[in-house]
């Protein structure tokens, strides 16, 4: 799978892309099916939708990016809020020469998604919203034992909370990875992620978003739970809720299959 | 013997913004870093005739940097004595050019450590796999050790206590939030050192300097030359180098380089400690400013932990210490020598903004290459702008 700095405001910005490689400053094709741009969650990066961009690179043109501060991307700060990260994702567009595109968001991505439809409607063709919330209820001791880990008190804790209880018993290897994907950001840009997620809450803006939306919650997930992607697809006209068995908050590798199949549909489906 | 002092001068500096650049090379954090010293100075890339750089991979990396950079210098300085090379090289640099080997020198360094995921302190020796590593190697010494052990004996000789190693980095921190480029600018306490967990007794992880990438580059000239060019130049006062090491067995580990070239640098210079406004004085850990101090014979062995306490060593205080955040919360690509003397051509020049030390005349540059305890190099330079 390909991938490529790009450069934005002063940032290097890694992006994965399908199709063919290109020389330095020249952006890549881009114009199979749908343009897909794919973002990743709190302290993550890029490859949360590795299975998606291997899945979608025949019929479309997926490209999934690390945030500022996250993964590849040059820069140690994340963003305060999902309107800047918003805005980054609008100015990210610019720079590939992207009019607009289906924007689809994993967790904090899924929030920053929602905003980019709320701020930058024109931008947007749809949405594909994944194990996400208009208001993330995250655990108080979550975001100490992040401030604990950024401050050097406590090591990178390994935690197992992001995946479905079959996961976890049948492939545990998936939880390592998923761990090993994390500390590739510094824990002060994971903590500063979950700060703003804290903050967030788009509860009273998603009534803006007149795109066709989908969401896909899983029935284990602990962090995001049905009852969060029922809250906002209550609020979005139109949008299509879809429950997946055996799957917790990380979905995109936790149940590729499922999830590749739902961006299928939905990218079928669109005018 | 050609006495040094105010032959030559810096007149050129840029530090690299750049706190982790995974999209460049070392060569392009070199060749950026060169542009903006040139600029600062109003000189071209036509005028260098000397070259200077360390921790460019293999052991012929000057060939290849020349070839990177389209030189053919009259010049070439490769020395590596890990992180004071950079004082190393303005020191050679200011003997070449007042023996007329060349005009203007520049010294490079580019390092993307952080984006190679490199564990400086305690990814092995701090020897760099020399032969004597073969009788310590094997014994699981990291660098951060060879330094926790000289704190050890620091507090078991004069009682040195953690708060007042705590003190350092928490000066740094403060410093680092008036640096805008600087890694980590949030604001610590003593108690939040203390918390830190401990990487090697007694250094917490808050006592060790950061990982980041960064490079710089220093443009230096014959001070007659130094006059016309854009800058005020910061002229070399006083400089010295030495290399030190467990000396057949009988190994001090609270004695280091910095005694025998602060001694040379200050004669070489001929001002006192007291005439010396602000010290940029390498900090890979919090330990390592305060036995350098001593060593450079600021204080006596022993009031090194109460030197540097009480706020003493603030842009504000006593005897201002690193104060663009240093390697404990500004940048640590490595080899830090390079930045302790831009910072210092900076504040000699009053281009310090809210972190300038007031009335800057005379500021000394320490550095240490390899681990305090242990083999190490020192290097010394007294810089001034009258």
């Amino acid at each position: 799978m390909p991938t490529k700095y790009i450069n934005i405001n002063g940032h290097a910005v890694y992006m994965h892309y399908a199709g063919q490689t290109t020389l330095p400053d020249v952006i890549p094709d881009f114009s199979r099916g749908r343009r897909v741009i794919m973002i990743h969650g709190a302290g993550g990066n890029g490859h949360t939708w590795h299975k998606q961009i291997a899945h979608l690179a025949g019929a479309h043109s997926p490209i999934s990016l690390d945030l500022p501060g996250h993964g590849r991307s040059s820069g140690v700060d994340g963003m305060n809020s999902m309107r800047e990260y918003a805005d980054f994702v609008a100015a990210f567009l610019d720079a590939l020469q992207i009019k607009s595109a289906v924007i689809a968001g994993h967790s904090m991505g899924g929030a920053i998604a929602m905003q980019t439809a709320i701020a930058h409607p024109s931008r947007v063709d749809g949405l594909m919203l994944v194990a996400t919330a208009a208001r993330f209820n995250i655990r108080k001791d979550r975001i100490s034992a992040m401030r604990d880990v950024m401050m050097g008190r406590a090591p990178q804790p390994f935690t197992t909370d992001a995946y479905s209880p079959r996961t976890i018993k049948e492939n545990f290897d998936l939880v390592r990875e998923g761990w090993m994907e994390q500390i590739k950001t510094d824990p002060r840009v994971r903590y500063t992620d979950l700060v703003a997620c804290d903050k967030a809450d788009l509860r009273g803006e998603l009534d803006k978003i007149s795109q066709p939306t989908m969401i896909l919650a899983g029935v284990d997930d602990a962090i995001t739970t049905p009852a969060d992607a029922e809250g906002v697809g209550s609020k979005i006209k139109g949008a299509k809720i879809e429950v997946i068995a055996d799957g917790g908050h990380a979905l995109p590798w936790e149940r590729p299959a499922e999830v590749n199949a739902a961006f299928d549909n939905f990218l079928a489906g669109l005018k | 013997m050609m006495n040094l002092s105010r032959k030559a001068a810096v007149v050129g500096v840029y530090e690299h913004p750049t706190r982790f650049a995974p999209d460049k090379t070392v060569y392009q954090i070199m060749a950026e870093s060169l542009k903006g010293a040139l600029d600062d100075a109003g000189l071209t890339i036509k005028d260098v005739d000397g070259v200077a750089a360390a921790g460019i991979g293999g052991g012929m990396g000057m060939i290849g940097l020349c070839d990177y950079l389209n030189l053919t210098p009259n010049f070439v300085d490769g020395t590596n004595v890990g992180g004071c090379s950079f004082l190393v090289h303005t020191m050679h640099a200011a003997a070449a050019i007042a023996a007329g080997l060349c005009e203007v020198a520049v010294v490079l360094y580019g390092s993307q450590i952080s984006s190679a995921r490199f564990a400086i302190g305690t990814g092995g020796g701090g020897g760099g796999g020399d032969a004597p590593e073969q009788f310590d190697g094997p014994f699981g010494v990291t660098t951060v050790g060879s330094y926790a052990m000289v704190a050890q004996r620091h507090m078991h000789e004069y009682g040195t206590t953690s708060e007042q190693l705590a003190e350092v980095a928490v000066t740094m921190r403060l410093h680092a939030s008036m640096n805008p480029a600087a890694k980590y600018r949030d604001l610590i306490t003593v108690e939040d050192v203390l918390a830190s967990r401990v990487i090697s007794s007694p250094l917490h992880l808050l006592d060790c300097c950061i990982i980041s990438d960064g490079g710089g580059a220093l443009v230096i000239t014959s001070a007659e030359r130094a006059r016309d060019l854009k800058k005020k130049p910061v002229y070399i006062l006083g400089a010295a180098e030495t290399v030190r090491h467990g000396g057949a067995g009988h190994r001090d580990y609270l004695e280091n380089a910095a005694a025998q070239t602060g001694k040379l640098a200050f004669e070489r210079a001929g001002v006192k400690h007291a005439d010396i406004d602000m010290g940029m004085i390498y900090d890979s850990f919090t330990i390592t400013v305060i036995s350098q101090l001593e060593n450079l014979g600021f204080c006596k062995r022993g009031e090194g932990g109460a030197f540097v306490s009480g706020g003493r060593i603030r842009f504000d205080g006593a005897f201002p210490i690193n104060t663009d955040g240093g390697g404990l919360s500004s940048n640590h690509p490595g080899m830090r020598g390079i930045f302790l003397v831009i910072e210092a051509t900076k504040q000699l020049r009053d281009e310090c903004g809210p972190r300038q030390v007031k009335d800057c005349k005379l500021a000394i540059a320490h550095g240490t290459g390899g681990a305090l305890g242990t083999r190490h190099a020192g290097a010394t330079l007294i810089l001034g702008n009258q």
